[in-house]
């Protein structure tokens, strides 16, 4: 594939990745533009689609763990800019609530809820134990759905 | 390979019982996926990023309302620099030597604190005062000088404790209780100040574990280009060092003693100075907070960007800015002054096809508080000066005409869009070239 056919296969997915990661568009944009360098850098191989993308969220991932890194002391969370154009508040409430949890436990939740990946992937992604993304998975439910309590139960 | 379908396991019952509860996650989690499928890169952004990657280099994007040409040299100092520099050189010897007797479990530990934490980022019970905010800058300074706090921080974990001291740090929530009714001590702002540094040590030690054979790999990487670059009769870094030790007095009129120096190859440097590896080299005035950064190409040792940041030249650049109208005869004035600069300061007596100059207004607040001014060669590559509307050199650097102006172009698009949505009504901004 060019790199015209990867960007447009594939940018908007990275894009949703490191908004979710970052909690902001503008160094989401970086951060996925310096994945796309990264891919064109390494010319490699890959076995096949699947491949290929789980490669480019694994670099996308450390990419906005080192900026998170970086930005930890002057985080620049603008969720509303994220969600300004939502118009179902709902949609908004959620995704606020997935930005804001943390880094580690919305990376696993992310992974396995949004791009469908199993456990034994997701591990594979993110370079720790099945066991350690099952405790993240874990811990993003509780997190979750301690949001839902605190909405008032799902506003019945 | 892929799952079909969102299941949300449940293992803890609820007063609504597992089978509600899970159908309401399940309905969250897929009210979840929807709201992130609204997320997209906009098609003109994915273009701009394919023709950037095509030539090989990132595209710079605005940070906000000062995202000019030095900023982008300074984000990527920063962005790009800090990441990839062994944590060694962002200390003065004094301050390494006390973070190295820091014990591996309480660097652990700090590191296991923040990862624990469910905040973005630390917060105050009530703001520095100015006090303390002066007294800090001189701390700091002492500090960086060999002054260590006698005692650490008194760290607590629940909210009810940490009410019942004047001055401590809450962990849970990565909250610093500040005295109430007076100003912090010496000793507290030092006790602060270590603190911060220990951790970001700590954070910057464990990505280093983290990343060993990636940063090897880099390393080794670097050192080749450099020793090529060597071979084909490029600079050292320390005559890098010793190169813009002569621009740092040239062109901002003072002596590097005193100041805290950091330098290192920049191998990403490439992707933002038109395409050409270079050293950073970087003077910091802790104490007034004034920092002084330069960019020395690797091949030929030429001077590829710098500029200066202070706390108050955001202040000092908004006195001087005229009033729209009286803007465009203050133009040549600037052109002159900026070419006198290049000339005089900067040793730089060059033909060129034209000089140009920008700068940008919007219809809420006027002119901007910068003006550039371009000198353009015959090959298109330029030397681009930004300017106070007093004449005042701020930045330079090496950019292509045609480059200078696509980003113009999107800084005002951008520029234009969070003013509109800032204001809420139709805001316009302009580049008024010359």
């Amino acid at each position: 594939m060019t790199i015209e056919q990867v960007v447009m296969k594939y940018s908007d997915m990275l894009y949703r990745i490191c908004v979710v990661m970052l909690g902001n568009e503008a160094d989401a944009q970086d951060a996925v533009q310096d994945t796309f360098c990264r891919y064109l850098e390494r010319n490699r191989e890959f076995a096949d689609g699947e491949h290929e993308k789980a490669w480019l969220i694994k670099v996308a991932q450390n990419r906005c763990l080192d900026m998170r890194r970086f930005h930890l002391r002057h985080p620049k969370i603008n969720i509303e800019e994220i969600t300004a154009s939502y118009e179902d508040p709902e949609y908004s409430e959620v995704l606020t609530e997935l930005i804001q949890l943390p880094l580690p436990v919305k990376s696993a939740v992310y992974l396995y809820y949004i791009e469908g990946y199993k456990t034994a992937e997701v591990s594979e992604i993110l370079g720790i134990s099945v066991n350690a993304v099952k405790k993240r998975l874990q811990r993003g439910r509780e997190m979750l759905r301690l949001k839902l309590k605190e909405e008032g139960l799902h506003r019945k | 390979m892929k799952r079909s379908g969102i299941e949300l396991k449940c293992t803890t019952v609820t007063k609504l019982g597992k089978s509600n509860v899970k159908m309401e996650e399940n309905m969250k989690i897929a009210t979840l996926k929807q709201a992130v499928e609204h997320i997209e890169l906009e098609d003109n952004k994915k273009q701009q990023m394919i023709r950037e990657l095509k030539k090989g280099r990132r595209t710079h994007r605005a940070y906000g309302s000062t995202f000019r040409w030095a900023a982008v040299f300074i984000v990527g100092i920063l962005v790009v620099g800090i990441i990839s520099v062994p944590v060694r050189a962002l200390v003065s010897s004094l301050v390494q030597e006390r973070m190295e007797k820091v014990p591996k479990e309480e660097k652990q530990k700090e590191v296991e604190l923040l990862d624990a934490q469910h905040v973005d980022g630390d917060s105050y019970t009530r703001p520095y005062t100015e006090t303390e905010k002066a007294r800090m800058e001189e701390l700091h300074e002492m500090y960086q000088n060999g002054t260590f706090p006698a005692g650490e921080i008194l760290r607590v974990d629940n909210e009810e404790e940490a009410k019942l001291h004047e001055f401590c740090f809450l962990t849970t929530t990565s909250v610093f209780y500040l005295p109430a009714n007076r100003d912090m001590t010496d000793e507290e702002i030092l006790q602060k100040i270590d603190f911060e540094y220990k951790r970001n040590y700590a954070l910057q030690e464990r990505y280093e574990e983290e990343h060993t054979a990636e940063i090897a790999a880099k390393e080794a990487d670097e050192q080749e280009q450099i020793t090529q670059a060597l071979e084909a009769g490029g600079v050292t870094e320390e005559q890098a060092v010793e190169i813009a030790a002569e621009y740092l007095r040239k062109i901002y009129g003072i002596e590097g003693s005193g100041l805290e120096l950091d330098h290192y190859y920049d191998a990403d440097a490439a992707q933002v100075l038109v395409g050409r590896p270079a050293y950073s080299v970087n003077w910091s005035d802790i104490m007034n907070h004034r920092f002084y950064y330069f960019m020395i190409g690797l091949e030929d040792g030429r001077l590829l960007g710098t500029s200066y940041t202070s706390d108050e030249m955001k202040e000092q650049l908004e006195a001087v800015k005229p009033a729209m109208e009286e803007a465009p005869d203050k133009i040549e004035q600037i052109k002159e002054q900026a070419a006198r600069f290049l000339a005089e300061n900067m040793g730089m007596r060059e033909s060129y096809d034209r000089v140009r100059s920008c700068y940008r207004t919007t219809s809420e607040e006027g002119v901007n508080t910068r003006v550039d001014v371009l000198f353009v060669k015959e090959d298109k590559e330029a030397h681009l000066l930004e300017c106070s509307w007093d004449g005042t050199v701020i930045a330079y650097s090496v950019v292509t005409e045609k480059d200078y102006e696509e980003q113009s172009e999107i800084i005002r698009e951008a520029m234009a869009k969070r003013y509109t949505k800032e204001y809420g009504r139709e805001v316009t901004v302009e580049n008024v070239w010359d």
